[in-house]
């Protein structure tokens, strides 16, 4: 892709710098963003799949939607604050979720930032998200000069540039990535923003799910199924545990549910590369070497369920495409134990908001940053990973 | 040995009625689960953990290891003192290497068992040996390869050995003719790697302008085309142009590892790999890991009764291949019959976390299993 700039040393890097610094940053959700954002939300609505990542991420940028944003945006802080932009922003998105990168970049677009983004070389490849992006870009001056994609491979200096010239890191990409960036300072008033490697969970009420009818039950594994294979259930807020509350009823209900699932997989064609079903197989015989109580319910790869006693830890190899531990609770408060500051969202069904709020205050940031319904594992939010995106890309002003 | 077991070595090979076989197996693989449960506690977490237990009512549903566990873990069911030895696949670079602990026992059967293979198509006496290798490669001990385990694993067959490269792999021409001279008139054998067969044979002679006569050989080659890939000709082909170019017409692939070494699998006229009366295999399909309709293409696993002094006996390797359908099997010698599609190619993980792209990688198999 000819628009993104290829860089080989540090003096491309400083080159680049050198053009962004003289410009102005933009003001939040001024008219040129909100207008970038949504012809590209346009554009991309129109040529991306039905269902799918793509198609939410362009309803996510929809005009309205960014109205409602800048809204709830300018009413959420005290009204002597003025919220400007931070800066020049380095960001550093993962290379195999294609619209994280989009995501990151509109926030940081919309509330008025200059960005230079590392482009990994994998999302390059014919995506549909990326290169509609690209031409949008394009046609608005005011965006791409502020804007910069760029790539290059492992050179060091490139990285000390970049970091050094900041005024916010955004390092997405796992703890890898973080480490290997958090090599190179950056300025005295500069900061990072981290996303580290996490993983998710999905919280069931047994009795809940049997009170459903069969449509319904099925809407639910529908909904469930986009949270984890959308990608491979190798996202950070994709489930890989199911704790289902209720112990009595767990395997009515749990039967009934991944048969279901079961059969979603089927019918929507859901394959994986025969490497990557290697590695799924390899991961489940080296858990079970493990000595731990760990098994398999039904020997299935469709979906493959591990009853894992208590035991729901955050798995570094975890090989998504459909691996599910399981665990039951008869008391909410039994699933504090089995959670850890790595655990990122809590999907959930057939809780009171009350329960779920009391939770949360029960476990006090210790885990789970995002308590969300079965459905909207994905569903991006300038409330992310802990942080208020909106927040962290902006500067408080206080005039009084 | 029990009565079932020295019935798969007393019968010809190749020869075993389908149901007869078996039945045979299933009895000795249900023994072999049992065996190394008690014995390798690696194994026993194993099949705890697949939640798959003993009896088993047919061959697809014993479980598998991936042939990967054999390189990140000391699989033995004996204790330190009973090691024979212990055999090492020699993999690339960037790839750990496999360990196979081998007892007196185990040792013995994959000797029987090889020499019941080889002596359907070398016969009863020793043979006359052409390498088509270098002397180098077998010379340097230190450096554990396959081809010279390969090598050496043919020797005990032979009665003599004549290599014919030169160190720097060209052809002796001097050697050659001199083995033919002496030994060509009757029953021979050749042994080589499949591409060194075809690169620094069949193409020198060709460059040469050989005319050779090979009529007598019997050849036994193996190993794929993985290091000239570019070269690769189809199995074919391959056949094809040995037959026309020396009058060779008894060529006979092997695929087998060192993870399951004495029963390989030998390609008969047909030009597919057969099973043994000591192996089977099933070619699954990665999806379901549930085994695919014959003439499907999968993942391939492979079964041997031999191993006693490991979890070995039920493999599934990252090779890709394809079972030929009953209907299709109308000449040549009994059984179950396979080809290999090469390898399961890369894949890239997607995810949150960078780690997961660089985490997958490829370990090569080797293929030899001779020893």
């Amino acid at each position: 892709m000819s628009n993104i700039l290829k860089i080989s040393d540090a003096n491309d890097a400083l080159q680049i710098v050198s053009k962004l610094l003289p410009i102005s940053n933009l003001k939040p959700f001024g008219t040129h963003q909100i207008e970038f954002l949504s012809s590209y939300s346009i554009h991309l609505s129109r040529i991306a799949p039905k269902d799918g990542s793509a198609q939410s991420l362009a309803f996510w940028l929809r005009n309205s939607r960014l109205a409602k944003m800048a809204e709830d945006f300018g009413r959420g802080h005290d009204r002597r604050i003025v919220k400007s932009a931070r800066g020049l922003v380095f960001q550093i998105p993962p290379s195999n979720v294609e619209t994280v990168f989009v995501y990151s970049l509109a926030v940081s677009i919309l509330t008025g930032n200059r960005n230079i983004v590392r482009i990994p070389s994998s999302v390059v490849e014919n995506s549909l998200v990326f290169d509609s992006f690209i031409e949008s870009l394009y046609s608005h001056p005011e965006i791409s000069s502020r804007n910069f994609l760029v790539s290059y491979g492992y050179q060091e200096e490139v990285n000390e540039v970049f970091s050094s010239n900041c005024d916010l890191r955004v390092i997405w990409g796992g703890d890898k990535s973080i480490n290997t960036l958090r090599k190179f300072p950056v300025k005295p008033s500069a900061r990072d923003l981290t996303f580290f490697d996490r993983s998710s969970l999905a919280l069931i009420s047994t009795s809940s799910y049997l009170n459903l009818s069969d449509v319904e039950r099925n809407e639910l594994v529908w909904k469930f199924f986009n949270d984890s294979f959308w990608f491979d259930q190798l996202a950070c807020s994709s489930p890989r545990a199911v704790i289902w509350f209720g112990v009595s009823s767990m395997n009515e209900a749990s039967s009934d549910f991944y048969e279901r699932l079961r059969r979603l997989v089927e019918l929507r064609e859901y394959v994986l590369e025969p490497a990557i079903q290697i590695s799924k197989l390899n991961f489940l015989y080296e858990l079970f070497l493990k000595d731990n109580e760990m098994k398999l319910t039904d020997w299935n790869f469709r979906a493959t369920i591990i009853d894992s006693g208590a035991g729901i830890g955050h798995e570094n190899d975890f090989p998504g495409g459909g691996v599910f531990f399981q665990s039951s609770i008869a008391t909410l408060e039994e699933i504090v134990p089995m959670l850890n500051s790595r655990h990122q969202t809590l999907t959930h069904f057939g809780f009171r908001n009350s329960e779920l709020r009391e939770l949360a205050i029960f476990l006090n940031g210790r885990a789970v940053d995002r308590v969300v319904a079965i459905g909207s594992a994905l569903s991006f939010d300038r409330y992310w990973d802990g942080y208020d995106l909106l927040g962290e890309f902006t500067k408080s002003v206080f005039v009084d | 040995m029990n009565s079932t077991l020295s019935r798969l070595f007393n019968e010809p090979q190749f020869s075993l009625d389908s149901r007869v076989k078996n039945r045979i197996l299933l009895e000795e693989f249900n023994y072999l689960v049992r065996l190394h449960k008690e014995k390798c506690p690696e194994y026993f977490r194993v099949i705890r953990g697949l939640n798959l237990h003993p009896p088993y009512n047919d061959l697809e549903a014993i479980p598998f290891l991936p042939i990967s566990l054999f390189k990140k873990h000391e699989l033995k069911s004996i204790g330190e003192n009973e090691i024979f030895k212990v055999l090492v696949s020699s993999g690339t670079t960037n790839s750990k290497l496999s360990k196979i602990y081998i007892d007196e026992e185990t040792a013995q059967l994959q000797r029987l068992a090889l020499s019941r293979i080889l002596r359907t198509v070398l016969g009863e006496k020793r043979l006359p040996l052409l390498i088509i290798d270098s002397e180098n490669t077998v010379r340097n001990y230190k450096e554990f390869n396959a081809q010279s385990a390969g090598i050496r694993g043919m020797m005990p067959f032979s009665n003599s050995q004549i290599f014919c490269l030169n160190p720097d792999m060209s052809l002796n021409t001097d050697v050659l003719r001199g083995f033919l001279s002496e030994y060509g008139e009757r029953k021979f054998m050749i042994f080589g790697f499949t591409f060194m067969v075809w690169q620094h044979f069949y193409k020198e002679a060709q460059n040469l302008g050989l005319s050779l006569n090979l009529e007598k050989g019997v050849l036994l080659h193996s190993g794929g085309w993985k290091k000239l890939v570019d070269e690769s000709v189809s199995n074919r082909e391959f056949r094809l142009e040995l037959n026309r170019m020396f009058n060779l017409t008894n060529i006979h692939n092997f695929y087998g590892m060192v993870e399951q070494t004495g029963s390989i699998f030998l390609e008969d006229d047909s030009g597919y790999f057969c099973t043994s009366n000591f192996s089977d295999v099933i070619v699954r399909d990665p999806n379901t890991w549930s085994p695919t309709l014959p003439g499907q293409v999968g993942v391939l696993e492979v079964m041997s009764v031999l191993p006693r002094s490991y979890p070995g006996h039920a493999i599934l390797t990252e090779d890709l291949a394809r079972e030929l359908p009953e209907a299709e099997n109308v000449s040549g010698w009994k059984g179950r019959k396979f080809e290999i599609l090469g390898r399961v190619p890369r894949a890239e993980l997607r995810g949150c976390s960078d780690v997961h792209a660089e985490k997958f990688s490829n370990s090569t198999l080797e293929i030899t299993g001779i020893s």
